[in-house]
């Protein structure tokens, strides 16, 4: 008989992994449709890197293994705040819930977000041993995938025991936080209410300010890196990784600004401002901040002579119009959105594989 | 502007997706204090919000002074104030940067009167806490000295009470005691506590005409 205890945890974690399934659904579709064959070749790859290192001789193949083990439960860490949600969790931890019952509900819920994995792994193993390369030991390999599988799934029932257990005691008193209430000076103006609204919270406790500094950072080291051509890099690559980055980056940047758009239309109704005034100036700083990924690809890409061509002038004008076409363009529908970021990839990604044919 | 405040409900509608609060209400609210009563989920915080411009409603007219809710929206709203709500909205703000937003777009606050009344509820110095960081009572506190700091024409004060230490409540009925007396300003306020001030009129929901 399941305590209710474990039974509720479980049904936390399906109710989030049913969630978050229904709010990939419409990625998912397009993305099986666009690159429907290349997943299902990547799934047999999915034991690769264990089985890989497991071939090693012993004291180069354990700290693999270990590391491959713990990197695979860091998804763990992105899933937590959907399994153990912060109100939930605020009243789940004073339940009077003894350290072993905690530790077996964990481990349940850990084997059921990781199940997926051992699948993968199921698939991939028997694939590669069917196949049977020269370079695999065969019992070494599925020793090693099993290894780094009960290595994933001890840390993740580590993680998630951490997000239900006791908060933890803080170690260090707060420096003084005693500061007046009322500003020394009054401030106004469009860039004021934007940074209050829209600034500061991508970056207090959301991680969409983080997520949108590294695709800019990604996206600009990218396109530089695609530009200057080094030999270790063919052209096609980084055309590929640099144009999935710029659709990416605006994409993500659009829904964080709708996101908080919705949010700010709620707390302004009552104030005097024009939010639809307001809304706009947001998404001009949006687009302003985006801008500095293809500002930075023109000119690199100047200096490297890419844009003489046809290709090179489409790519310019497709690189600096789909920023603005997914941020002023209606939501229409999550399916609707996913399709339009597909065809922006696709057309960018065709374009840039051109330039220097 | 007339010296004294005149809020003018005609025939107002108000339904939410579940369940309809208002239909046909009329209500004519003068300066002083009126005490707005009713059971629980008689449409008390509903009204205050329609009041303050924060929903719109599905039929009729609010009218503040000869402004109208929905079609003078900005100007109507710069006359008004709503002043409730226990868990706080803009969470990622700390206590001065919520305050320093809301006299950002309400310039016409009184930035004497304001740090009077933070020194007299005791919050004069939370600044750097997080607004989430905050009790329900410094919360409170934080909000009624900038309601009270502002000139509005139409104060709306939605459960002041809750939460509030003894010196904070003796404070605040002293405030809106003295604001009643002015008679500049219309305050509707809600409380299921009795009122230890005299409101100028009493306004009880249960047997209101138009409320459902």
């Amino acid at each position: 008989m399941v305590h209710p205890y474990t039974r509720f945890r479980i049904r936390l974690a399906r109710h989030a992994v049913a969630q978050l399934a229904s709010r990939l659904r419409s990625s998912a579709e397009i993305a099986m449709l666009v690159l429907g064959p290349m997943t299902l070749g990547l799934l047999a790859f999915a034991a690769l890197p264990a089985m890989l290192a497991a071939a090693e001789p012993l004291p180069f193949a354990l700290p693999l293994l270990c590391l491959h083990g713990v990197a695979m439960s860091l998804p763990i860490v992105l899933l937590r705040p959907r399994v153990v949600p912060a109100d939930v969790a605020a009243w789940l931890r004073p339940l009077p819930v003894p350290p072993a019952r905690l530790l077996r509900a964990a481990a349940a819920v850990a084997a059921l977000l990781t199940a997926p994995l051992a699948l993968a792994y199921a698939a991939s193993l028997a694939i590669w041993l069917v196949q049977d390369p020269g370079w695999m030991a065969p019992l070494r390999a599925v020793g090693g995938t099993v290894f780094s599988f009960l290595l994933t799934l001890a840390c993740a029932t580590g993680l998630l025991v951490r997000g239900a257990a006791l908060p933890q005691r803080s170690q260090q008193a707060p420096a003084d936080a005693a500061a007046a209430t009322c500003p020394p000076m009054p401030r106004a103006g469009w860039f004021y209410l934007w940074r209050q609204l829209f600034w500061l919270p991508l970056w207090r406790g959301a991680a969409a300010g983080a997520r949108q500094g590294a695709l800019l950072a990604a996206a600009i080291g990218a396109g530089v890196l695609w530009m200057l051509g080094p030999q270790a890099l063919p052209r096609v690559a980084g055309a590929i990784v640099t144009s999935i980055l710029l659709v990416l980056l605006a994409h993500e940047a659009d829904q964080a600004l709708r996101r908080q758009l919705a949010r700010v239309r709620g707390l302004a109704a009552g104030w005097p401002v024009d939010v639809a005034a307001l809304a706009w100036h947001a998404r001009a700083l949006v687009l302003l901040g985006i801008a500095l990924a293809p500002a930075a690809v023109t000119a690199t890409g100047a200096l490297a002579g890419a844009w003489h061509g046809t290709a090179g002038r489409f790519y310019l004008l497709l690189a600096w119009s789909v920023p603005p076409l997914l941020v002023l363009t209606p939501p229409f529908t999550a399916r609707g959105r996913m399709a339009l970021v597909a065809l922006a990839i696709m057309l960018l990604c065709a374009t840039g594989s051109q330039l220097w044919n | 502007m007339e010296l004294n405040p005149a809020v003018d409900i005609k025939d107002l509608a108000f339904h939410f997706a579940t369940r309809s609060v208002f239909y046909g209400l009329n209500l004519q609210l003068g300066p002083g204090l009126t005490w707005l009563r009713g059971r629980n989920g008689r449409g008390k915080t509903t009204l205050l919000k329609l009041l303050g411009g924060a929903l719109a409603p599905s039929r009729g007219h609010i009218r503040l002074d000869g402004l109208d809710s929905a079609t003078d929206a900005l100007a109507y709203r710069r006359l008004s104030f709503y002043c409730g709500g226990e868990a706080p909205a803009l969470d990622w703000l700390t206590a001065r940067e919520w305050l320093e937003l809301h006299l950002a777009l309400y310039l016409d606050a009184d930035r004497a009167v304001l740090d009077r009344h933070l020194d007299a509820f005791h919050v004069a110095d939370i600044g750097a806490q997080p607004v989430t960081g905050l009790s329900l009572g410094q919360y409170k506190k934080l909000q009624l000295a900038f309601a009270l700091a502002l000139p509005a024409r139409l104060l709306l004060v939605d459960e002041p009470f809750n939460g509030l230490d003894v010196d904070a409540v003796g404070v605040l009925e002293e405030v809106l005691a003295r604001r009643t007396r002015a008679g500049t300003s219309c305050i509707v306020l809600t409380s299921h506590l009795d009122l230890r001030i005299a409101p100028t009129v009493t306004l009880d929901l249960d047997t209101q005409p138009g409320v459902l």
